[in-house]
């Protein structure tokens, strides 16, 4: 009797294993959209949304991936480190996604590892944090600059405005202060540079009154301000209070939002400017593709520095890495992203060409909106553009495209 | 000086914060945890007001104490009435729980989004080579007016005199035929009507976010017990010198470490003089001895 009911549960469970497997086959390809839609990114909420369904609608115009329907699963993360972590298990444990975009910095460090133990690829398609620099290209990658990149660059862009003393006003978060620790090595270490202060501060103060003093009252050529965007509204609104609105501003990517653009702008002679990455869009066939359907789906063009143009990318990198697999296993497909983003291969510009230059047997090279995706060995980008942004009739606008000095190099 | 003068807007918020919270706390003998979500539904319902139905500041500040302090009378009937005779720590759990519940409602009905109340500063003031900007003059003025026609109304009138009566002793004065009942009321009214002032005082000044109330709330009971939780004198003087003490401190460790200050001061203040810098009890002792 013990050996009957022994093999019953034996057949039982190679059963319900069998049955596992199909439904891991069958049903819509689901790819996870794990993104701050309130919060600190909640300004930009609402464009990288639209941006990763310009991206599900162009895979499932194409026949889908694997000839399966792609979904696109959102979960808004709150843009806190917690929110990232009962997200990204709502995504796994009742959704069942295939692979996630659309975290960042804080969210994808709090999930990191579990992202690793699941076995889910992962695109970072806004998180910047110094913490990916050497430890990511096996099942995460990162197709934005590092902040490192950009801590380098808003140095360099101090330093090309002719800026010798900068104050700092950085908000403790590691998302703030990863570009803003760069930032002070490289200005005061490679570049003879002073941080006449260094503010640090944590969010949810009431007020900024003091800390914007302390760095105002420094005698900076300028101030270097790293926050996230419900900080920098009243550190912002203080600077204007104060009467501090000769000093120029160097913000970090986190303030390109259009009310931080709007407060710069309605002050006359107020100068800020911000060194970060920009859209790949000089003869670039995907970007010229991407601009007419986003706009389309969302009333307006893509705007600088409102990270869409990312969210769009990560997916169709995922699509073509699983058609690439020919799986939606996590392993496989995370194997596939760097064959797919890097050469060799046939330079593709979108998912349905590319999709037919795998079919053919191809090997291909996708280049994105954003860049050329070319990813080195711990799955960073290789290649990011950057550019100097400034305040123009009220609004972010590219001044000009830059790149990064090679004699500047990262801190050790 | 210039951050003396931060402080002393700071400190005007929080004792007005801080003045509600203790009043409760005198009449109803418990700490009333919900007093910081008050203070965040005020910043929100003000910032609505003007933001969305471009309502003039002060009305919408008027409009938002008058009707958060009606809120809390309900609010107090549904809640802390029906357990009021089990005593403090019943109390303070279901303050707790209306915490809470009022932390959810918030969310749900505005969001997680940051909300910012349109610049009103009203330009930069400098006397003696310090700035004040008209915002900080108004909230130091609403402020001191508001705490004077408090004590104004404590003194003068014979509701005001009730409330000191259940304050003191709130068996004495029922059996004394104090209306103890509108007197609670009342203390309901004015507790929750100076939360919700603080409120829109800390959203004019700050960002207006779902964590305003949980920010505050342990710096308001800093606040309280350092003033002395039987002392509306001591209240607004911890408030004003933890707010001058928190933002001079700036001048010499990192800002980062602001809030340690008012901690600081709590468990300093916990150790050495635990029944607060003015103590009623302190000066009856003195004069029995």
């Amino acid at each position: 009797m013990k050996r009957i009911l022994v093999g019953l549960l034996a057949i039982g469970l190679v059963a319900a294993a069998c049955s596992g497997d199909s439904a891991e086959d069958e049903g819509p390809v689901k790819l996870g959209f794990l993104n701050g839609q309130s919060g600190d990114y909640g300004p930009w909420g609402h464009w990288a949304l639209a941006a990763a369904e310009v991206a599900v609608e162009e895979l499932n115009a194409a026949g889908g991936v694997l000839g399966r329907d792609v979904e696109l699963i959102v979960e808004d993360n709150g843009s806190t480190p917690e929110g990232a972590v009962s997200g990204f298990a709502e995504l796994t444990e009742v959704d069942g996604i295939h692979a996630l975009g659309g975290i960042e910095s804080d969210g994808m460090i709090a999930i990191f590892d579990t992202v690793h133990e699941l076995q889910i690829p992962t695109i970072c398609s806004t998180c910047g944090t110094t913490e990916l620099d050497n430890t990511g290209g096996d099942m995460v990658f990162r197709i934005i600059p590092s902040d490192t990149d950009n801590g380098i660059v808003g140095a360099q862009v101090a330093r090309d405005e002719g800026y010798r003393n900068v104050a700092m006003l950085v908000e403790l978060s590691e998302g703030t202060e990863s570009p803003a620790n760069v930032f002070k090595a490289v200005f005061t270490e490679q570049m003879g540079g002073t941080v006449t202060e260094d503010v640090r501060f944590n969010a949810g103060e009431a007020t900024y009154a003091a800390q914007v003093a302390q760095a105002f009252e420094s005698g900076a050529d300028a101030v270097y301000i790293a926050a996230g965007f419900e900080t920098g509204v009243p550190l912002l609104n203080e600077w204007q209070r104060r009467g501090y609105v000769d000093v120029p501003l160097i913000l970090t990517t986190d303030l390109l939002s259009p009310e931080i653009a709007g407060i710069i702008g309605g002050v006359e002679g107020a100068t800020a400017i911000v060194g970060a990455t920009a859209y790949d869009t000089e003869n670039n066939p995907a970007w010229d593709a991407y601009v007419p359907r986003f706009e389309a789906k969302i009333g307006d063009p893509p705007e600088i520095g409102f990270y869409d143009a990312w969210q769009y990318d990560q997916y169709i990198v995922l699509g073509l890495a699983m058609a690439k697999a020919g799986t939606t296993d996590g392993a496989a497909v995370a194997a596939a992203v760097p064959e797919i983003a890097n050469p060799p291969g046939v330079e593709v510009f979108s998912y349905a060409q590319g999709l037919a230059e795998l079919e053919a047997g191809n090997e291909i090279d996708y280049h994105g909106t954003t860049s050329n995706m070319d990813l080195n060995s711990v799955g960073n980008l290789l290649s990011p553009v950057m550019a100097v942004i400034h305040v123009q009739d009220g609004d972010w606008a590219v001044r000009e495209n830059i790149e990064l000095d090679p004699t500047l190099v990262k801190p050790s | 000086m210039q951050n003396v003068v931060f402080g002393i807007v700071t400190g005007s918020i929080l004792a007005v914060a801080t003045l509600g919270f203790a009043l409760v706390r005198q009449t109803e003998n418990f700490l009333n945890i919900a007093h910081a979500q008050m203070m965040a539904l005020g910043a929100f319902v003000g910032v609505v007001l003007v933001d969305t139905y471009g309502m003039n500041i002060f009305l919408a500040g008027g409009i938002t104490v008058v009707g958060l302090g009606a809120l809390g009378v309900v609010l107090a009937a549904a809640f802390f009435q029906p357990v009021r005779h089990q005593g403090g720590t019943v109390l303070l759990f279901t303050s707790i729980g209306l915490a809470l519940m009022m932390y959810a409602a918030i969310l749900a009905l505005f969001g997680t989004q940051a909300r910012f109340y349109p610049d009103v500063s009203g330009g930069l003031h400098r006397f003696a080579g310090i700035g004040i900007a008209t915002s900080e003059l108004v909230i130091i003025g609403l402020a001191v007016g508001s705490i004077a026609a408090l004590q104004l109304f404590l003194n003068s009138t014979g509701l005001g005199r009730a409330i000191r009566a259940v304050a003191s002793n709130d068996d004495l004065a029922r059996v004394r035929g104090v209306p103890v009942r509108s007197v609670s009321n009342t203390i309901w009214f004015i507790s929750s009507a100076f939360g919700a002032m603080a409120g829109v005082m800390l959203g004019v000044l700050g960002a207006v976010n779902t964590e305003i109330g949980w920010h505050n709330i342990l710096i308001v009971l800093a606040a309280a017990v350092l003033g002395g939780l039987r002392s509306i004198t001591g209240v607004i003087l911890a408030g004003l010198l933890l707010g001058i003490m928190m933002d001079v401190s700036a001048l010499f460790i990192p800002t980062a470490y602001r809030p340690v200050v008012a901690f600081g001061v709590l468990v300093a203040v916990l150790i050495l003089r635990p029944e607060g810098i003015l103590s009623i009890q302190r000066r009856k002792d003195a004069v029995v001895a």
